[in-house]
């Protein structure tokens, strides 16, 4: 059950360029998260202005804190990335479903801030591959503080890592031995992915990706198009098997 | 009874406070966050007499201290309301009003007509303000003859109080909150989002997929303010109910103050979940603060000098 309560941010430090990693002391909504589950937040001071929460993945739910990595790319995730050490946040949640418990290994897909759910899963199911994709080195978050069991990563322009997309060591990946994919990123990669893994005939989670108001299901305003309609993301989803998905329509 | 007990027109309701119409489904989610029966009542999510899958996406878009939303009134049609949606609505604890959209006459009917008889339903809320349908929205409630004529239509189907929620587009909302008086609406609802647009210049396409939308939000409070104050002056017997940019208690009491016997928390849950309470914990606060015997003495107490 979500609960919206105020918490205090513990921790925080710059992992990559414009992307924060914040710790914020949340024990009731710690409790039952699970990878792929979502928290709603915003500033505790009386303003309106921006007037909605921002939805963000969870990272991490040990010891009573929630773990968030901020990407800033507007107005609202600039005021929280402002936030101090010591400063509060209104935080509900834990919301929406969550990747389904792998039954043996799973590859992470991760493009962009989309790592961010993805490494919640990466501790919580230690067997999994984590594979990463971001344009530069300079946008590559610090995961020094992690371990993998194995992990690539990719740049586009080589900087780090292979110079390739994430999909390309995906399709490497799969092509050595098929296993279940879980995947975060913008909405043409996880396309990519899907089709990559339909190929190989695997499962396919995606963790999708849309403004929201609620965050609970009440408004329908996140609503994205699958083969059963239109769902709710944040309570039908983030979470979707890719194969329901109508990708590109509206 | 209590200091906080209202009244609009026969509804009683335990506090003025009631969650405006799309903003809260049937309640199920929030039921997860507090106690129903705390409110002063739901309106639920505007049903139709079919299904309706509602509109493109992206169906949202945040506006400076305000947010526009094209859902298109997304819901599962009458039948699935009435089997899913009517045992919940049965046991909340609080008033029920269930808003109704229609494309033509003859949907609202039989809307009306299928809820009559469900006795958990207090209002019904006619909603002819919706401006992200192209039938039945703000086509017919600009036009205070189709407004006067449909609620005419609904008055002899049902004994239960009939509310219409009007829409701020109108060019004079008195004239309409007059035609659905004169067609025998119980109480008038205001207001419905204004109609809004925005644009990505970068990409040259509109933010919302259906183009038009609905504004909400702190945005359009003193809005709604005045539109609740120019009806109650044009119609001082009418009850309103008051609705557009709650975000604390001042402003539902701002609404009050106008002229609204009671208030419907709208897009500002979003932000806070809790909203509602804190509204009704805070009309009881001013209520003492201000020696009002109840809440609802603070309707139309509004001082203008001069």
């Amino acid at each position: 059950m979500p609960v919206d309560v105020v918490g205090k941010v513990t921790e925080k430090r710059l992992v990559a360029r414009d992307t924060i990693r914040i710790a914020i002391d949340a024990p009731e909504v710690a409790k039952d998260a699970r990878p792929g589950q979502f928290v709603m937040i915003c500033n505790t001071v009386p303003t309106f202005d921006p007037f909605l929460r921002r939805p963000f993945a969870i990272t991490g739910a040990e010891w009573g804190r929630i773990e968030l990595i901020i990407r800033v790319v507007g107005w609202g995730s600039a005021l929280l990335a402002n936030l101090s050490e010591g400063g509060e946040v209104r935080i509900l949640g834990p919301l929406g479903n969550g990747f389904p418990d792998p039954k043996g290994g799973v590859i992470l897909a991760a493009g962009g801030i989309g790592i961010a759910p993805l490494l919640f899963a990466s501790r919580r199911w230690p067997s999994a591959e984590l594979l990463y994709g971001e344009p530069s080195l300079d946008w590559v978050c610090d995961l020094s503080r992690e371990k993998f069991c194995h992990f690539e990563l990719s740049t586009d322009d080589g900087s780090a890592g292979e110079k390739c997309n994430v999909v390309k060591l995906l399709r490497k990946r799969l092509a050595a031995s098929p296993l279940p994919v879980f995947a975060c990123g913008p909405e043409p990669m996880l396309e990519a992915v899907a089709k990559a893994c339909k190929r190989a005939k695997v499962d396919c989670f995606v963790s999708l990706e849309e403004h929201m108001a609620c965050g609970v299901g009440a408004c329908q305003g996140c609503a994205v198009l699958t083969k059963d309609g239109y769902k709710r993301v944040c309570k039908d989803g983030p979470v979707f098997d890719a194969r329901k998905i109508e990708w590109g329509k509206r | 009874m209590s200091k906080l007990a209202v009244s609009v027109g026969s509804v009683r309701l335990k506090n003025p406070v009631l969650v405006a119409s799309g903003c809260f489904g049937v309640g199920r989610e929030y039921g997860e966050l507090f106690d129903l029966s705390l409110l002063g009542g739901i309106v639920t999510k505007t049903v139709t007499r079919e299904p309706r899958a509602g509109n493109p996406a992206p169906r949202l878009w945040e506006t400076p201290s305000g947010m526009l939303n094209s859902i298109g009134l997304a819901n599962p049609g009458i039948e699935v309301f009435i089997e899913k949606e009517i045992p919940f609505l049965n046991d909340v604890g609080c008033a029920v009003v269930v808003s109704i959209a229609g494309k033509v006459f003859e949907d609202f009917e039989e809307l009306v007509r299928r809820l009559d008889p469900i006795e958990c339903i207090d209002a019904i809320e006619i909603n002819v303000s919706c401006p992200n349908v192209k039938e039945g929205g703000l086509a017919f409630g600009t036009s205070p003859e189709t407004v006067e004529s449909l609620v005419a239509t609904l008055r002899p189907l049902t004994a239960k109080p009939l509310w219409v929620k009007l829409t701020p587009d109108a060019t004079d909302i008195a004239l309409i909150g007059r035609s659905a008086v004169n067609g025998g609406a119980d109480a008038l609802c205001a207001i419905n989002t204004l109609t809004g647009m925005e644009i990505d210049v970068g990409r040259r396409v509109p933010r919302i997929g259906n183009i038009f939308a609905g504004l909400s939000g702190p945005a359009i409070r003193p809005v709604a303010l005045a539109k609740v104050f120019t009806l109650h002056s044009a119609l001082p017997d009418i009850p309103i109910v008051g609705i557009g940019g709650i975000s604390e208690a001042g402003d539902a009491i701002a609404h009050m103050l106008a002229g609204a016997s009671a208030v419907q928390v709208g897009s500002g849950i979003f932000r806070s979940p809790h909203l509602p309470l804190e509204v009704i914990r805070g009309i009881a606060e001013y209520c003492e603060f201000f020696d009002f015997a109840g809440a609802r003495d603070i309707t139309g107490a509004l001082i203008i000098e001069g």
